[in-house]
């Protein structure tokens, strides 16, 4: 900003001469305010332009699945590859988190929807407690496997960068879309718009 | 030198090798505690020394501006423990850091890289600080060519009015600024 | 009742302001001095107002009273005392009350201390700018950020409280304060540097009577800036101080340009040069803070620090805009009729080395401004996305460091005008052995890496500059050798060094590694044993704390804890630290005994001589005081350029104005030249 533009200012101040010498006084002041000026224009426009900071985009995105699996809350063994085929939900929330509370109904609301279609939806807790997600579950509904904390490691394959996010996975087992915080139709129009349902194999 | 001061006649004594001998010996003494500075051992940096050096290099991917050095969130935790897996299992720095750029893209690195535009955050204050430098030189070099004005007898009286006058007005001034005063 | 209350001080300080502002320009315009007299009525009503919000707020916070919306959003009725009060400035809305207060304080202060002079159009016109900038908070306080808002709270409602990072260590009350005084306190001269702008007066005489405004209000910085890594420290758990986080940053740069000067402007009072070179860096300090809180505030930027975003981010950077615009346009319509004649005898002196000296600061503030904006403009360039760190700016800040702390040795002893190699070889001797003991005793206790080692003998040789300094002072003067603008420098100098050292040796030389430790067990690391004792849990009301009880070298027990608050969501740990004058020992928690689980993993870091940032910064703060104590009072017909007929050569500070220099003097500018020495 005017830092450095102004940087050589204080010896061109001091060397513009005297009142003998008005020739020399030149516009130096004027010019350096002028490129000041722009520059910080730029910076404000910048500024105003810019929204508050999305988090970082994802790389997974239409990559191939990292590995989530691990022992769910009911006690049974969740695989993603089992899934190969069909397409998945990948769900990262948390109890403690707001727009997850939010988020859950329209999970909820999709599953139902496509009770009867390959999907899957698995939930990966983040930094939570089995019982909190248990009680979470019993009050707002959903019955797909849940794969409660300590599985820090899952997140990190995903890169997330909090939750609630929702990768979904192709029955090729590719990524292809990243949710942060879903609708039923959001999901819909990501499935329907790499194949839908058909895309899936015994469909 | 109408009034030398004391120290100037001090400063003359003694012959170019007794001035300069202290500052010969400091020479060396700066030279010798740098060069064990620069090539003593340390000691091989420990695997956690490594896990260290890299997770400051590494943004934590949950929170807001830490490293995962810095951070304790769990999303840190975590990566603090594959950081050390993978030194563990012999991977180089920049191998760990590319993994984790590829997961998460260019912005988990907290160092910029130094191609295409982002180059310009290193080059942009180097230049704006040598511009800066040479503005410095330049306008020196002008002044060392000017003549100096030399005060008349003429000006010192006017210089004289003037700190009179000035006198008076701080004498204002301070009883304006409430610091005491002289009335 | 408080609703009201605190609407109606901000009213009363919107309407003052505004209307001050209002009055005071007309009547200056108009040549009325009667309706520019007024300003000090309307400075009292914007501080009667500042402060009925503030008392409104705090009473609001104290009584739980959860109709106001700030209470709701951030009271509890679990926080404790110190903190519920401090929750003022623990969030947005309540923070700006204190900002419009604090500023309503300096208006008064300036009104007291002008009092004499309110109708001159310079103290007028700095008045009208302070009203203006007073009046924009206000309007803050009124409109987007209002805390004053009322809510009806569902029956048995109790808030959140706040922020838990913001409720764990008591120095959360005393950081920000001292922080706003610093921001704030920059309005002052930056005002008297628009006043003479718009004047035309850039003459010595604003600036003589903002010199000691500017260095309380950099004092105030320099102090909140060193309680809030102080804070970062003990509430953080990572065992840093500084993660040159945004929020960090903003309060850095202004600190680095208004430190530029306050260097600077001793050139223009003994030379008369540099007029609008110093206007300009007091604008960009005050533009720096302002976009600062923009930064802090407006979400475009992530950080440990921010407050939520919110709908004052527009406001401010319309704000940042008006007062970049106008500086810039008064500079540049009238900074070329305003420089003043003279020149620069010799890079080698006095002069030479304040010109150094803020090439190396701007440096400095740009360094750390494309460090903290460049991820924006990268994505604005190409919607890229890159994170600039501590990498970074440790490897571009670090050079400029160094440089500053050698120039920072030599430039105390130069003389005015010009030095010569002689004198600078017979005054520099024994500051140069002092930093190279310094490097010796590093080096034979086990420094390495020649950063650090260099660091050390810079940081030597400074403070043997300074003390130097001040022995010949003291020596001279007795204990008024201590006070007064240029003594009082040295010491802050002291503290610099005090600081760097600590800085370069917790940085250089920290270890720090993840244990896991049974109960009983017993671990070391570099050269520390750490025993876990034990688990404690207790619930405190506003959260739960469990603790681990840690010996460190068979002292102690130390507790770092895991606290889970009231208000839910994760947990936040407390760490402990064990400081002692060679070496602190952090611990904080990562995992506490659960289920089967009897361990604990605790994160320990081991950095020496941590406790001397905060020694330095109270050195920089004691110096600083003694900086503006009133020193030597210049008899105001002393010679202070050519001398007069009669006067004895050497007696009097020299070259005030810009006047040439004697021929044949340079050289042998009498020490005593440097210092305000009496006469």
């Amino acid at each position: 900003m005017s830092v450095t533009d102004e940087a050589t200012g204080p010896a061109r101040d001091g060397g513009g001469g005297d009142e003998a010498l008005p020739a020399r006084r030149g516009h130096t002041a004027r010019n350096a305010a002028i490129v000041v000026g722009i520059v910080l224009v730029a910076l404000i426009a910048l500024l105003a332009t810019r929204g508050t900071s999305e988090p970082v985009s994802s790389k997974i995105v239409g990559q191939a699945a990292p590995d989530v699996s691990g022992q769910t809350l009911d006690g049974s063994t969740f695989s993603l590859a089992q899934h190969r085929g069909e397409w998945v939900l990948v769900n990262f929330f948390a109890t403690w988190c707001t727009p997850c509370r939010v988020e859950h109904p329209e999970l909820v609301k999709f599953s139902q929807q496509h009770a009867d279609d390959p999907v899957q939806v698995v939930s990966v807790a983040f930094d939570d407690e089995p019982a909190a997600i248990e009680e979470f579950f019993a009050q707002q509904g959903g019955s797909w496997p849940v794969i409660p904390s300590d599985t820090g490691r899952i997140a990190l394959d995903y890169g997330i960068t909090g939750v609630p996010e929702t990768y979904v996975v192709a029955p090729s087992g590719l990524v292809i879309g990243r949710l942060e915080g879903v609708t039923a139709e959001a999901l819909d129009q990501v499935i329907d718009a790499a194949g839908g349902m058909a895309a899936a194999q015994g469909s | 030198m109408p009034e030398p001061a004391p120290e100037r006649s001090a400063l003359s004594a003694g012959s170019p090798v007794r001035r300069w001998l202290p500052w010969a010996a400091l020479a060396v003494v700066v030279v010798t505690c740098l060069s064990i500075a620069a090539f003593g051992s340390t000691g091989t940096p420990t695997p956690q020394d490594r896990v260290a050096a890299i997770a400051k290099t590494i943004k934590c991917p949950t929170c807001s501006g830490e490293s995962v050095a810095e951070s304790n969130a769990p999303a840190s935790q975590e990566i603090r423990a594959d950081i050390a897996e993978r030194v563990q299992n012999g991977q180089g720095d920049g191998d760990i850091r590319a993994y984790y750029a590829g997961r998460y893209g260019d912005a988990i690195l907290l160092t910029p890289s130094a191609s295409g535009v982002n180059a310009l955050i290193w080059i942009l204050p180097v230049v704006a600080f040598a511009v800066a430098v040479a503005g410095l030189v330049v306008v020196f070099r002008r002044w060392s060519g000017e003549a100096p004005a030399h005060a008349s007898a003429a000006d010192r009286a006017l210089v004289e009015a003037a700190l009179r006058r000035e006198h008076e007005q701080a004498v204002e001034a301070d009883d304006a600024h409430g610091e005491g005063s002289s009335r | 009742m408080n609703v009201a209350l605190g609407r109606a001080g901000v009213t009363l300080g919107l309407a003052a302001a505004v209307l001050g502002a209002v009055t005071v320009v007309y009547g200056l315009v108009r040549k009325k001095p009667e309706l520019v007299r007024l300003s000090r009525a309307y400075s009292v009503l914007v501080l009667l107002g500042g402060v009925v919000a503030f008392a409104a707020m705090e009473h609001a916070l104290i009584t739980r009273d959860f109709t106001v919306r700030y209470v709701y959003d951030n009271g509890s009725t679990k926080t404790p005392a110190l903190y519920n009060f401090a929750t003022l400035w623990g969030a947005l809305e309540g923070s700006i009350i204190l900002w419009g207060t604090i500023l309503g304080g300096y208006l008064v202060a300036v009104v007291v201390k002008f009092r004499k002079r309110l109708d001159d159009p310079l103290v007028g016109w700095a008045l009208a700018t302070m009203l203006v900038v007073a009046g924009f908070f206000f309007f803050l306080l009124a409109g987007p950020a209002n805390p004053f808002e009322s809510v009806s709270p569902a029956p048995g409602y109790d808030g959140p409280g706040p922020n838990p990072l913001l409720q764990n260590h008591p120095l959360m009350a005393f950081h920000p304060p001292m922080l706003y005084l610093g921001y704030v306190g920059f309005t002052v001269p930056f005002a008297f540097a628009i006043a003479a702008l718009v004047t035309g007066r850039v003459g010595e005489g604003w600036l003589l009577a903002t010199r000691r405004w500017t260095l309380i209000a950099w004092g105030f910085l320099t102090v909140g800036i060193v309680l809030g890594s102080w804070w970062s420290y003990e509430v953080l758990g990572w065992g840093g101080y500084w993660a040159w986080d945004p929020v960090e940053n903003a309060s850095f740069m202004p600190w680095l340009t208004g430190t530029a000067y306050i260097h600077s402007v001793m050139v223009q009072e003994r030379r008369g040069m540099l007029r609008v070179w110093n206007l300009s860096l007091l604008c960009a300090t005050f533009a720096l803070t302002i976009l600062g809180t923009f930064i802090t505030r407006s979400g475009v930027l992530e950080s440990v620090h921010a407050f939520t975003e919110s709908s004052i981010g527009p406001a401010l950077l319309v704000f940042f805009s008006l007062i970049v615009l106008t500086t810039v346009g008064l500079i540049g319509w009238r900074g070329d009729r305003l420089r003043s004649p003279g020149r620069i005898d010799s890079p080698i002196s006095r002069e030479g080395a304040f010109l150094a000296n803020n090439v190396l600061f701007g440096a400095f503030a740009f360094v750390v401004l494309m460090g903290t904006i460049f991820p924006l403009v990268i994505e604005a360039i190409n919607d890229d996305r890159i994170s600039v760190g501590t990498p970074y700016f440790n490897r571009m800040t670090i050079p400029l460091s160094l440089t500053l702390l050698f120039l920072m040795a030599v430039a105390p002893v130069l003389p005015w005008r010009k030095a010569s190699g002689e004198l600078l070889r017979h005054r520099l001797l024994w500051p140069a052995w002092i930093g190279a003991a310094a490097m010796v005793v590093g080096v034979a206790l086990g420094a390495r890496g020649v950063g650090a080692v260099l660091a050390f003998g810079f940081g030597g040789f400074a403070a043997g500059s300074a003390g130097r300094q001040i022995v010949l002072a003291t020596r001279r003067q007795g204990w008024r050798g201590l006070v007064g603008r240029a003594n009082g420098g040295m010491v802050v100098h002291i503290g610099v060094v005090v600081i760097a050292v600590a800085v370069a040796a917790s940085g250089s030389f920290v270890r720090q590694a993840e244990l896991t430790l049974e109960p009983g067990q017993s671990a070391s690391f570099a050269g520390h044993t750490l025993t876990y004792e034990g688990q404690q849990v207790r619930d405190e009301g506003a959260k739960v704390v469990n603790q681990a009880l840690i010996r460190i070298d068979g002292t102690g027990p130390w507790g770092p804890s895991l606290n889970k608050f009231a208000n839910g969501s994760q947990t936040i740990g407390t760490p402990s630290v064990r400081s002692t004058l060679t070496d602190d020992v952090a611990l904080s928690l990562i995992q506490v005994p659960d289920g089967d689980r009897t361990s604990i993993t605790v994160r320990v870091t081991i950095q020496p001589l941590v406790i001397w940032l905060w020694i330095g910064g109270a050195v920089m703060a004691l110096g600083t005081l003694l900086a503006v104590f009133p020193g030597r009072r210049r008899n105001p017909i002393d010679p202070v350029s050519a001398p007069l007929p009669g006067a004895r050569a050497g007696r009097g500070p020299s070259g005030r104005e810009g006047v040439a220099p004697r021929p044949g003097r340079a050289d042998v500018d009498d020490e005593r030249d440097a210092e305000e020495v009496p006469v």
